[in-house]
């Protein structure tokens, strides 16, 4: 009885260790992209703001789907994307 | 129990949360990848189309969803979850074609340029210049002389402002003398007549006759002149009026430069009449041969040219006139005796030989019988007083004889119409007691008488 406790108390623990790091690469969207709209991304870099905020969303329904992995697939691509906008922010627009 | 199955429960699902984020994915169906696909390719033709300048939002919203859509449909979602998120992304999709094909008709009229003047073809107000053109602004060939003839085809880029030009951007020449109709004070000169700057056909004299008209174009200057260009000729004898110093010569007579009647052999009557007027030979100054020019004996002796005796008195005009000193036209006057020259001979004493520097004095007499032919002449030698009567009587016809013999031996005079005649000292002209008197006693005429 004891054993299968421990069985059921570690895989419960996995489940919510890759839970705690969607979230961190979800939280770590969330600010590229509030650094995105603060460098005016959305105004230099239109195509790499929106589609950093798309994927941020997707992420975060993926996230509440309990798609940890489809999550974090599309938290680190619009972390991609808003690394891009501000990048080319910084450079005034320019490609 | 029932604890038992919550925690049996939990374990499935972390089991399946697990095999989910571990990527358990499914095949996607065929009719999902072709939808993927159809999508694919309006995301790529709008990307084609600049997309990504034109509609950038839009273009990542549909990209972003077809990769949602593909995530999904290889996840475990049943077909009307996969028509949502596929439909998601064809709406998408379609909005981004719809955005973006009029902002990439824009660009492409922007950047149409057909004649590659550098100026796009929306603002190009003349889209088909040729490259060599240099062109303004709006695309247009320079102008510089704004005569609607570009540059680039104006043979005449200078032209001034609001002149009628050619095809060639030259002003217009109507007669073709070179001389452009704007500058041209005769624009209808004639086909190759030489012109003035001024575009006027020439008019050397200034007659105002130009010259292509003018039959006489080296008038002088205030010289009044008709229609053709030449001064009146009242006499039409071809020398003007301003020329002719015998303004009426007669019709058909022959003029000389002055217009006056030609005078061929220079009788001081024209050919014209002596032919129709006197009737005398035109080419014979002396027509009747009696030593008088015709127009002497019209003009001066009134002796008639044709007639050599006018009067018909036995001596020719000309010898009444020159020797007899008598009346041409008074038969009564005439006489035999038409001259008596005193010859300037100088003899020798003793001597009949006549010296060479007495020549001349005799040739004259030889020129008087050639001009008269009707005269014959009586040599007379007189002597003075000094020696003896006969001897000097004797001498007197040497000398005489020795006249006689020079005039025929020298000129041909013919011997009838000569005789001697020596006379001595039996008629003096002076006394022979003085020096003087006897240089007067001696002497020889020439004595003329007619038949």
């Amino acid at each position: 009885m004891k054993k299968k406790m421990l069985i059921i108390a570690i895989s419960m623990a996995a489940a919510f260790a890759v839970g705690c790091s969607t979230t961190t690469v979800l939280k770590d969207a969330r600010t590229k992209l509030d650094e995105a709209q603060a460098r005016n991304a959305g105004t230099f870099a239109p195509y790499e703001f929106s589609a950093a905020q798309h994927y941020l969303e997707f992420a975060e329904e993926e996230a509440e789907d309990f798609d940890y992995k489809a999550a974090k697939s599309f938290a680190s691509t619009s972390i991609y994307y808003s690394e891009q906008a501000i990048e080319k922010s910084n450079s005034g627009g320019a490609r | 129990m029932k604890g038992l199955a919550i925690v049996k429960g939990l374990f499935c699902l972390s089991i399946l949360s697990v095999l989910t984020s571990c990527g358990a994915v499914r095949q996607m169906s065929q009719s999902n990848i072709d939808r993927a696909d159809s999508i694919d390719s309006k995301i790529a033709k709008a990307r084609n189309m600049e997309a990504i300048t034109c509609a950038p939002e839009d273009l990542a919203k549909a990209e972003t969803h077809l990769v949602l859509a593909r995530h999904e449909a290889q996840e475990f979602h049943d077909q009307r979850e996969m028509d949502e998120y596929f439909q998601k992304a064809e709406i998408a999709a379609d909005e981004l074609i719809s955005k973006t094909t009029p902002c990439w008709q824009a660009m492409l009229r922007e950047r149409a340029d057909e004649d590659a003047d550098g100026v796009a073809d929306y603002l190009d107000r003349c889209p088909k210049t040729p490259k060599k053109a240099e062109i303004d602004a709006r695309g247009c060939p320079l102008d510089a002389d704004n005569d609607k003839v570009a540059d680039y085809m104006d043979d005449c880029p200078a032209t001034p402002e609001d002149i009628q030009v050619d095809g060639k951007g030259c002003p217009t020449d109507q007669d073709g003398d070179e001389v452009a109709d704007y500058l041209d004070r005769c624009p209808s000169t004639p086909n190759g007549v030489s012109v003035d700057a001024i575009g006027c056909p020439l008019d050397s004299d200034g007659d105002e006759v130009a010259d292509y008209l003018d039959a006489c174009p080296n008038t002088p200057s205030g010289v009044s002149v008709d229609s053709k260009g030449c001064a009146p000729d009242s006499d039409g004898d071809n020398i003007a009026n301003y020329l002719d110093k015998c303004a009426n010569t007669p019709k058909g007579a022959v003029v000389d430069a002055s217009g006056c009647p030609i005078d061929t052999d220079g009788d001081l009557l024209s050919d014209w009449d002596e032919t129709n007027k006197y009737k005398t030979d035109p080419n014979n100054a002396d027509t009747d041969g009696d030593t008088l020019s015709d127009g002497a004996e019209i003009f001066t002796h009134n002796t008639n040219p044709l007639l050599a005796d006018s009067d018909g008195g036995g001596v020719n005009d000309g010898l009444e006139i020159a020797y007899a000193k008598t009346n041409p036209l008074d038969a009564a006057d005439d006489v035999k005796e038409v001259s008596r020259t005193e010859l300037s001979i100088q003899f020798d004493v003793n001597s009949d030989k006549i010296k060479p520097e007495y020549k001349d004095d005799i040739a004259k007499i030889a020129d008087f019988l050639q001009q008269y032919p009707e005269v014959t002449i009586q040599v007379e030698g007189h002597t003075d007083a000094v020696g003896d009567e006969d001897y000097n009587l004797f001498l007197s016809q040497k000398r005489a004889d020795s006249v006689i013999d020079t005039l025929i031996s020298n000129y041909g005079i013919e011997p009838t119409r000569l005789k001697a005649v020596g006379y001595g000292e039996a008629m003096p002209l002076a006394p022979n007691e003085t020096k003087e008197g006897r240089a007067l006693n001696r002497r020889i005429y020439a004595v003329g008488t007619t038949k």
